[in-house]
């Protein structure tokens, strides 16, 4: 029978070792925290590589050649080397082939894989200008930002073969420095070294939040259970009523309030320095991550189960975290690098379902769509309870 | 009635009036025919022990006799191979709860939270036992001297406030048997005596105690009774007394001789040994003689036979048997 006393002061008692411990503190609780204070440091601190200009060098002599270029029979298609010869050397500029979505033309269906442009024109102008906006996608990159552009006392012609010729005209008098023209734009960029770590904390928050538990867990926990053992803590609570029970759920409700406490500052900090937001509903977030540490914690029972020293234990949670790692169950990105074969044996490292899981609520998916990730989660639970019970002893006669 | 019965659960209730009912006729602990093996060694044989309430009983041995597998057994930690250990006339299989419940161990060589102060362990332990009251600790807190270190880390305590620190863990919940394993190893003498001096005062107010020990001093100190273990055996129990009046009755004679004449009265002493009352002569150094007697003598009749044999003393020493010559006689005399 469960005794209240006693659950919480063995519960109080692992939070308290920790506060005390100067190296847990650090492990716990620091160095998540440098790790993300560096990066937005060095992501905003350093000094930027300054930009080339982007230069439009357009003309309507390249479009014409370029047109004539994608109808000459002889080219089904062109390539990114006849589209630089088309328009000249032009270092730093990403340039544009100009189309209307509504009328695709031939030209378009060519250069699609080097260069996406669509227009549009919109009739909701100010009386005397047309408004024309332009979005720019290049194939390697996502999505880049609109370019928009205000023209005044000029006619839109809505051919599209015209069309291309007005844009390169319009450019040809940008070039000039006509000053009736003027172009608002953000010129598509690089992404800045900002925008790269921010990118980057994203894709891995949820391997680098798991990896933070994992490693919390399985040290924080599981030293304490082998040391326990070893100076003779665990034979000594074996001569008092306390129940087994009483002492496992002590570690598992510690390790859990910890969970909280690490999950603020790291999603706290992630959000706060790089504008990470999870998409997905925060308290599903909560919930995995608890049901994730649960399995974290009965999985460091059965590898602290027979360990007799520190040191063997190290090297099995080493081996452990190494097996998690190559096998994809940390970064998924690095799974789906991996063989098929070793893809299919991916779902066996325990890590998986929970980073996949995360990561899909922190892409917005509902928890409703996580039933096989939830399921083995819950599998391995019930399995590493069960090998640490059978397995777990209290002291080593 | 006891206030700690309500603290139990129906079960143990049922099990508090057994042992109620039990306790007018058994000892507190009683081991009987327990034997151990780890493989192919036997550690212990058919070991028979007993406890009464109130008593100190002291289990000796050498390293490796069998005494800490004893305890084990007799704590729980470790089952028998054959034989039945009854505390409070439960055994461990049917009411391990109650009997841990009235026990309290202090263990050889065990360590708790390091940084966890003196009054945090304490309440760690009250809580196992659902004593939580303040005031029952600063009580035992205040017994033990522990009180200007009751906010001290364990890691920064010495030796023996560690020790009467781990004693206190098995105070907490009064405990009416407890189990002392060697509780002053490594202590310095001031600490020795202090915790002997709380041991003697837990006898007084009725506390059974089990205390494995290698100091024979220590055992003179506290022993109601005295068991020796010998590779897995029980080899004697009973009183001190008792032990040495059966193993060591003998009365031992130490003779200095004067170095200008001992050569002489070397040959003398020598010719002791045809004496009927002297059981053995045995030279411990150029000057000194050891003679064993074979029954007590007074001291004027040894020095009318000295005289008588024209033996002349620098300096005699009588003694009568120890308990070291009794431990002495039965482990080196006892078969393997």
């Amino acid at each position: 029978m469960l005794r209240a006393p006693a659950l919480y002061e063995l519960t109080r008692c692992r939070l308290k070792a920790l506060r005390r411990e100067p190296s847990a503190l650090v492990f716990v609780f620091v160095l998540p925290s440098l790790i993300l204070g560096s990066l937005y440091l060095t992501a905003t601190c350093s000094p930027q590589t300054p930009q080339p200009p982007a230069r439009l060098a357009i003309t309507a002599t390249d479009v014409n050649r370029l047109w004539a270029l994608a109808s000459a029979p002889e080219h089904s298609t062109i390539t990114a080397a006849d589209f630089e010869a088309s328009l000249g050397a032009a270092p730093g500029v990403t340039l544009l082939v100009i189309d209307d979505p509504a009328t695709p033309s031939p030209l378009l269906a060519k250069i699609h894989g080097l260069i996406i442009v669509e227009t549009s024109a919109t009739t909701a102008s100010p009386p005397g200008q047309i408004h024309l906006s332009y979005r720019f996608r290049h194939h390697h990159e996502p999505l880049l930002p609109p370019l928009d552009a205000s023209i005044a006392a000029l006619t839109h012609t809505e051919a599209t073969a015209a069309a291309l010729a007005f844009h390169a005209h319009m450019l040809s008098i940008f070039m000039q420095g006509w000053p009736q023209v003027a172009i608002t734009h953000n010129l598509p960029q690089p992404p800045s070294r900002y925008q790269r770590i921010t990118n980057l904390v994203q894709t891995h928050l949820t391997s680098f939040f798991v990896l933070s538990i994992l490693m919390s867990t399985l040290f924080g926990m599981g030293m304490n259970l082998v040391t326990s053992r070893r100076e003779g803590v665990l034979k000594r609570f074996l001569t008092t009523p306390m129940h087994h029970l009483e002492y496992v759920l002590s570690h598992i409700i510690s390790r859990q309030l910890l969970l909280l406490v690490e999950g603020l500052i790291i999603i706290g900090l992630a959000t706060l320095l790089f504008d990470v937001h999870i998409r997905g509903s925060i308290l599903a977030f909560i919930g995995v991550s608890m049901l994730g540490t649960l399995m974290l914690s009965f999985m460091c029972f059965t590898l602290a189960a027979r360990t007799s020293n520190t040191s063997t234990y190290s090297s099995l949670v080493n081996l452990t975290v190494l097996i998690c790692i190559a096998g994809g169950g940390l970064l998924p990105q690095l799974g789906a690098a991996l063989p098929t074969w070793v893809q299919a044996l991916s779902w066996l490292v325990p890590l998986e379902p929970i980073t996949t899981a995360l990561d899909a609520i922190v892409h917005g998916q509902p928890l409703s769509d996580l039933t096989r990730e939830l399921s083995f989660m819950g599998g391995y639970t019930l399995l590493f309870a069960t090998l640490s019970h059978y397995l777990f002893i209290w002291y080593d006669p | 009635m006891d206030p700690q019965l309500w603290a139990y659960s129906l079960p143990h209730i049922r099990c508090y009036l057994n042992e109620l009912a039990a306790m007018d006729h058994q000892p507190v602990l009683q081991a009987h025919n327990i034997s151990k093996s780890f493989g192919h060694q036997h550690v212990l044989r058919e070991l028979n022990l007993s406890l009464n309430d109130g008593e100190c009983l002291v289990l000796m041995g050498a390293n490796g006799a069998g005494k800490t597998t004893l305890t084990h057994i007799l704590q729980g930690l470790l089952p028998a191979d054959a034989g039945t250990v009854t505390i409070f006339g439960q055994t461990y299989q049917r009411g391990r709860g109650h009997i841990l419940a009235r026990i309290g161990v202090l263990m050889q060589e065990t360590s708790l939270y390091k940084r966890y102060t003196v009054l945090e362990t304490l309440q760690l332990f009250a809580s196992f036992y659902n004593h939580r009251r303040p005031s029952n600790l600063m009580t035992i807190i205040t017994a033990l001297d522990l009180t200007a270190h009751q906010h001290t880390y364990l890691k920064d305590l010495s030796g023996g406030q560690k020790q009467k620190l781990y004693i206190a863990t098995a105070l907490v919940h009064q405990p009416s048997l407890l189990f002392l394993d060697e509780p002053t190893t490594g202590l310095d003498p001031v600490a020795r005596r202090q915790i002997w001096t709380i041991i003697a005062e837990l006898r007084r107010q009725g506390c059974a105690i089990l205390l494995t020990t290698h100091y024979l001093d220590e055992a003179e100190q506290l022993a109601d009774r005295l068991a020796i273990l010998h590779k897995g055996k029980l080899l004697a129990e009973g009183s001190i007394t008792s032990l040495i009046a059966t193993f060591a009755p003998e009365q031992t004679m130490t003779i200095a001789l004067n170095p200008a004449d001992a050569s002489a009265q070397a040959t003398l002493i020598t010719q002791l040994q045809a004496h009927p009352n002297v059981n053995r002569v045995h030279q411990e150094g150029p000057t000194r003689f050891k003679v064993t007697l074979a029954s007590s003598m007074e001291l004027p009749q040894l020095v009318e036979l000295l005289s008588s044999r024209g033996i002349k003393p620098h300096q005699l020493t009588m003694a009568l048997g120890s308990l070291e010559d009794v431990y002495r006689s039965l482990t080196t005399e006892a078969p393997d």
